[in-house]
């Protein structure tokens, strides 16, 4: 049987049908226009705002991941420092760091700046490493200044390409350039050549001077821009400082494979 | 002044705030959505009517083409008017009570009707006058897809999807309700005889 009747539809069509009032025509059509009025128009690219918008809170969240997780990382980044460790400079750079302080916490004492004056002789003289690059000494205007170095570093500077490096890295956007630098660094050898025999005593481990200190390590740096550090101290022929900071930039970064040409360094007795 | 875009692109072209485009869809099938309510519920077509159109306008945000407009549309009208009949006590049984008469309808299946041969035809008007009154004594599954497949022209499938029922079922349904109009016009046309 089929399902289409035409006599059976001509007959429905020829009826008398009802048919919707004006005022119901009149009524739908008002609400269909103010629907629209109401809503925005939906552009052809209406998805881009929306996208763009995610795309910078996904990117902006990233960021902030990133520097929460460097951030702590640099009051943890320590090399064991000698007691004669070599009067080196304590350069800003985050790597070595300070031997006491592994276990400070952070981020309260990265948040205060000055203090450092009150520091005791022995907290600077166990400042950290022998990082090159422009470190003031350890004195409590060194102090202050790396401290800065270190917030503005965390708080702004991302990772920097290997490209961007200088031959002598500065680990934060405001290291001081190479020859004060170096300047710096021989007056904190002098400071510490000078420090009396109580200044060798060992501070406590978690003193409130050394978690500032550490605090003022920058953020945890790039490892390319470190191996340049480690190679410049080798040239200078600091071979300690250089493999006290390839150890720590290899606890840092431990899936960074060391470079052939600094393998050696890590074999105490090794030259470059 | 017509305009030839598919439903589909006017419902779309209102989803992204074509007014005018609503009104063009609206004009195309206002009378017929109204005649498919208006048979299965005169007293409230006007509210259903309404009630219709005011969903189509609320889903319009999210409105993609994943069938047919007027399957889409013929959904909507449906859904609303088994809702009334739900408000108004008359519950789905009756739309399954139905399969009975439609076995009756089967088994007493009769010929042509009188009227549809050449010399008892019975007068186009007359059938018009009377057609709806046949329609209004159908039972209302049968009454609904016979109203669809006359105002929507939509095929089989469409009727079957429109109505939550399967192909066959929908099928069977318009087969009975097609004689049983045919035996109503027959006998009408008996009376007058």
């Amino acid at each position: 049987m089929d399902e289409h009747d035409p006599r059976l539809s001509a007959a429905y069509r020829a009826a008398e049908h009802p048919e919707p009032p004006p005022a119901l025509d009149a009524a739908i059509l008002d609400a269909a226009r103010r629907a629209v009025a109401a809503a925005p128009r939906r552009r052809r690219f209406a998805w881009a705002a929306p996208m763009a918008t995610t795309a910078v809170l996904v990117l902006g969240i990233a960021l902030l991941f990133s520097l929460q997780r460097e951030a702590p990382e640099t009051l943890r980044e320590v090399a064991p420092l000698p007691p004669q460790a070599g009067g080196q400079a304590a350069p800003p750079s985050p790597p070595a760091a300070v031997a006491d302080v592994v276990e400070q916490p952070e981020p309260a004492e990265r948040a205060k700046p000055s203090a450092t004056a009150e520091r005791p002789q022995a907290e600077r003289r166990e400042v950290a490493e022998p990082a090159p690059a422009a470190a003031p000494a350890p004195t409590a205007q060194a102090v202050a200044s790396r401290e800065a170095s270190a917030r503005a570093g965390a708080a702004i500077e991302p990772r920097p390409f290997p490209a961007e490096t200088a031959s002598v890295p500065q680990p934060t956007m405001a290291s001081p350039p190479p020859a004060a630098a170096k300047a710096a660094a021989d007056q904190a050898e002098r400071l510490e050549a000078a420090a009396p025999a109580t200044a060798r005593s060992p501070a406590p481990a978690v003193s409130p001077g050394m978690a500032r200190l550490k605090a003022a390590s920058p953020a945890a740096e790039a490892p390319e821009p470190w191996l340049q550090r480690i190679r410049q101290l080798l040239r200078e022929g600091r071979l300690e400082e250089a493999r006290k900071s390839l150890q720590a930039l290899r606890e840092r970064h431990p899936d960074f494979p060391v470079p052939e040409d600094l393998r050696g360094v890590l074999v105490p007795g090794g030259t470059q | 002044m017509s305009d030839h875009r598919t439903d589909e692109s006017l419902m779309l072209a209102y989803r992204d705030g074509d007014a005018a485009a609503f009104a063009a869809l609206y004009g195309r099938w206002r009378g017929r959505l109204y005649r498919y309510l208006a048979h299965q519920a005169r007293d409230s077509a006007d509210e259903l009517f309404q009630d219709v159109w005011l969903r189509v306008v609320n889903a319009r945000a999210h409105y993609e083409v994943a069938a047919k407009f007027s399957t889409w549309l013929f959904r909507i009208a449906h859904n609303r008017l088994v809702d009334h009949y739900r408000e108004r006590g008359r519950s789905t049984v009756k739309f399954a009570d139905t399969r009975e008469a439609e076995v009756d309808d089967a088994a007493a299946d009769p010929p042509a009707p009188a009227w549809e041969t050449p010399p008892a035809m019975l007068d186009r008007r007359q059938a018009a006058e009377r057609i709806l009154d046949c329609l209004e004594a159908l039972p209302p599954p049968q009454r609904e897809v016979f109203l669809m497949a006359e105002e929507s022209g939509m095929s089989l499938e469409e009727i079957a999807n429109a109505s939550g029922v399967g192909r066959e079922t929908a099928k069977s349904r318009l087969r009975y309700a097609l004689a049983r109009l045919r035996r109503c016009l027959g006998d009408l046309r008996e009376q007058e005889g």
